[in-house]
């Protein structure tokens, strides 16, 4: 198993926004994470990627607990948060070459051409990030999560403010990345149709539990799902 | 050793890239012009004989770099963390592989380096003056030493103001006083009350004293290491905060 989840509980303020999550994460798939706004998606990608500290519960890496090794771990990850974090006044190669320059990369200009070519950004690798499209914006934050190849990559919300067509292209990405180098994802959206066109899991998430643990095929997803949100 | 180097050469960059620093560089070249203009008509009949410059202009020029220094600072230092927090683009520079105290280090260090070539380049008008008299480099050199420490000074507590706001308004309105504070606290020194005692303590963390002994050419170790502990303790105070915040 690459990830493994146990007891994961964390509050805000005196509020339980994760609420016992136990779950597990198999290598080479992608997994979804579905739930309205305030379900604890975006919190529980953050300690999964290791921006927050749960207040308990463990969270493994191949066996290995994150509070011990999460330096080194951050190694094996990436995270596209769903805010993305390009700098305005760098351009993509910039910005992707100061990230493989961080992570110590042997051969930069090679992980330079891999991750340019997995995103397809190679055009617009030249422009400053602050005149690129969403679309692009969104290739480039996923380009920089791929760099240093991590076993698992967790995006937030990743087609926000994308139109259809560019939804379409991102998800052909994705699979394709998936395909070409057995990375695992682990995404979470408010929308079933883009979770059903993506995973191969899903869960559903409803004030910090989950409500839903089954295969994209299960036929109670969707009502599930529906009447998660019809309660909200 | 070399991440931090790396993280040091972004964040030159990004200053370099945007107008505030050139803008301030301009007025700090202006202002100190204007001050070092006054300081020598102040000093009688400058250019009639060959003067010592030492202990009248230099010394009062190093002092004003000074203390356009604690004035000037807030624009570099509120941008290091809580601009970065602003713009989401901290969340890319935690994500890498590297420490969260090489990130501060990094930018500790690149501000000190800033201000520190900022609050420098006035002063290449004390070399100007030797063509008239007699300029002792020792001393200037002090007064360098003493821009350098309370540039890291400055950088330590910007910094750590950076860090707990997520406002840029916010920071400044913050760093502009605290940074004054510490410049004219030492005038406490001088008053005479009941808490006499307090007040003497208190003065002893102003900067004023401490940079008057090193622009008139003294160098006291005592005075260095207060500096250095002063960007220290902001350094690690600003690494406990963005734990305590969540960022690790």
């Amino acid at each position: 198993m690459l990830l493994t989840v146990n007891n994961l509980t964390k509050s805000f303020s005196g509020k339980k926004i994760l609420d016992n999550l136990n779950f597990k994460i198999p290598k080479g798939s992608i997994v979804g994470f579905l739930g309205p706004n305030g379900a604890g998606k975006t919190t529980t990608l953050r300690i999964l990627s290791g921006f927050l500290k749960q207040d308990s519960g463990q969270v493994q890496f191949k066996g290995k607990d994150y509070s011990e090794y999460s330096y080194l771990i951050k190694n094996k990850i990436g995270y596209l948060p769903e805010r993305l974090p390009l700098y305005s006044n760098m351009n993509p190669h910039e910005q992707i070459s100061l990230a493989i320059n961080l992570h110590s990369i042997k051969n930069p200009q090679k992980e330079y051409e891999r991750v340019v070519s997995l995103t397809k950004i190679d055009k617009i690798s030249n422009r400053l990030n602050k005149f690129l499209s969403r679309g692009f914006r969104q290739r480039v934050a996923l380009a920089l999560s791929l760099i240093g190849k991590p076993e698992i990559v967790f995006l937030d919300e990743p087609t926000t403010g994308l139109d259809p067509e560019q939804i379409v292209n991102f998800e052909k990405t994705i699979k394709d990345i998936k395909d070409k180098e057995g990375t695992s994802f682990v995404m979470s959206s408010h929308r079933l149709e883009i979770i059903q066109q993506l995973c191969s899991r899903a869960f559903i998430l409803s004030d910090g539990k989950i409500k839903f643990d089954s295969t994209i095929k299960d036929k109670n997803l969707k009502k599930i799902y529906l009447e998660t949100i019809k309660e909200k | 050793m070399s991440v931090i180097k790396k993280i040091i050469i972004k964040e030159l960059q990004a200053h370099n890239k945007g107008v505030s620093v050139w803008i301030g560089l301009i007025g700090l070249l202006l202002i100190q012009g204007y001050f070092l203009t006054l300081n020598l008509m102040n000093y009688s009949d400058p250019f009639s004989t060959p003067g010592n410059w030492n202990d009248g202009p230099m010394t009062v020029l190093l002092l004003d770099c000074c203390f356009l220094g604690v004035l000037f600072s807030p624009f570099i230092t509120i941008s290091t963390i809580c601009l970065e927090r602003k713009e989401n683009t901290l969340e890319f520079l935690l994500a890498q592989p590297i420490k969260t105290s090489s990130i501060i280090l990094g930018k500790l260090i690149a501000s000190t380096i800033l201000i520190f070539a900022i609050l420098s380049f006035p002063t290449i008008g004390i070399i100007w003056l030797s063509k008239f008299g007699v300029i002792d480099y020792g001393h200037y050199l002090s007064g360098l030493i003493g821009l350098l420490l309370l540039s890291f000074a400055l950088s330590g507590l910007g910094i750590f103001i950076s860090s707990i706001t997520d406002n840029l308004t916010a920071a400044f309105s913050i760093s502009f006083p605290v940074f004054l504070s510490f410049w004219f606290i030492g005038f406490l020194e001088n008053t005479n009350t009941n808490n006499s005692a307090l007040l003497q303590g208190f003065a002893e963390l102003g900067f004023q004293k401490k940079l008057a002994n090193f622009s008139e050419g003294i160098i006291h170790p005592e005075n260095v290491f207060y500096f250095v502990l002063f960007g220290l303790f902001w350094f690690l105070l600003t690494k406990k905060i963005m734990e305590l915040r969540g960022w690790k």
